[in-house]
């Protein structure tokens, strides 16, 4: 509810949500909520499994998840569907600019602290700094997503919690550097 | 405050005392956080930790964010 009503009073032209899992939430009530706006949507290829990690990428999580996943099923076969572009990959692989020129941004891939922070500074750049980001699973379950908040709110970045929710805000200008 | 320090009671047994009258403080050290963590397993004090670190970000409400826009939010189910 509180990522759709600031959705829909940003009203934003491209949207990118990480983690499309069934594309319910992030995905499907996100196209509802916004009248002609593209939301792109990744995650990992359907046939991915915890067996395909490679060393050299960053620690993945919930990987009872990724394998329950019927990615954007809730959303296939809808009208929306033609608004939404579901791109398949590891965030930490995939090219960003195949991802357009989002300015909405919705991170609930993996939630480790290395994904999180590597997703959110990748669509930090993407937007060149300008942008609405909300982070999901803002709780005690997952230390890493806090950890990366709380380095960013370092940087004076002014992220909060929304109240009695796991979701947690950002609207940065040019001058949040 | 004084649930806290009534806490760091628990450690205190006998086996840790006696520990470091013979072999030193470091020795009764040991021994009293090994108590301590018997009687207060360090999953807790780990969910604990989480918790303080989760308290550091600060928490705004909706309203607060919108402020004087409002919004009308389709729900489907």
């Amino acid at each position: 509810m509180a990522l759709l009503s600031i959705l829909a009073a940003e009203n934003p032209r491209e949207v990118l949500a990480i983690g499309t899992f069934m594309g319910h939430t992030a995905t499907k009530s996100m196209a509802e909520n916004l009248n002609d706006a593209l939301i792109h949507t990744v995650d990992l290829p359907p046939d991915f499994s915890a067996q395909q990690a490679s060393p050299g990428e960053p620690p993945k999580d919930d990987f009872h998840l990724i394998a329950q996943r019927v990615v954007g099923r809730e959303f296939k076969g809808q009208p929306i569907e033609r608004r939404i572009r579901q791109h398949f990959g590891d965030t930490a692989i995939i090219d960003f600019h195949e991802f357009g020129k989002p300015t909405f941004f919705f991170i609930d891939g993996s939630h480790t602290y290395e994904y999180c922070k590597q997703d959110s500074e990748k669509c930090f750049a993407l937007c060149g700094g300008v942008g609405t980001f909300l982070w999901h699973d803002v709780d005690e379950s997952h230390p890493g997503v806090v950890k990366f908040i709380l380095e960013w709110r370092s940087l004076g970045r002014n992220i909060s919690r929304i109240e009695g929710t796991a979701v947690a805000y950002w609207k940065s200008d040019r001058s949040s550097g | 405050m004084l649930q806290k320090s009534l806490k760091l009671l628990l450690g205190l047994n006998c086996a840790a005392v006696l520990r470091g009258f013979r072999l030193g403080f470091s020795e009764f050290l040991k021994g009293y956080l090994a108590g301590l963590i018997a009687v207060d397993p360090r999953q807790k004090r780990l969910e604990n930790r989480n918790q303080r670190e989760l308290e550091r970000i600060p928490v705004a409400t909706l309203a607060n964010i919108l402020g004087t826009r409002k919004t009308t939010v389709l729900l489907t189910v």
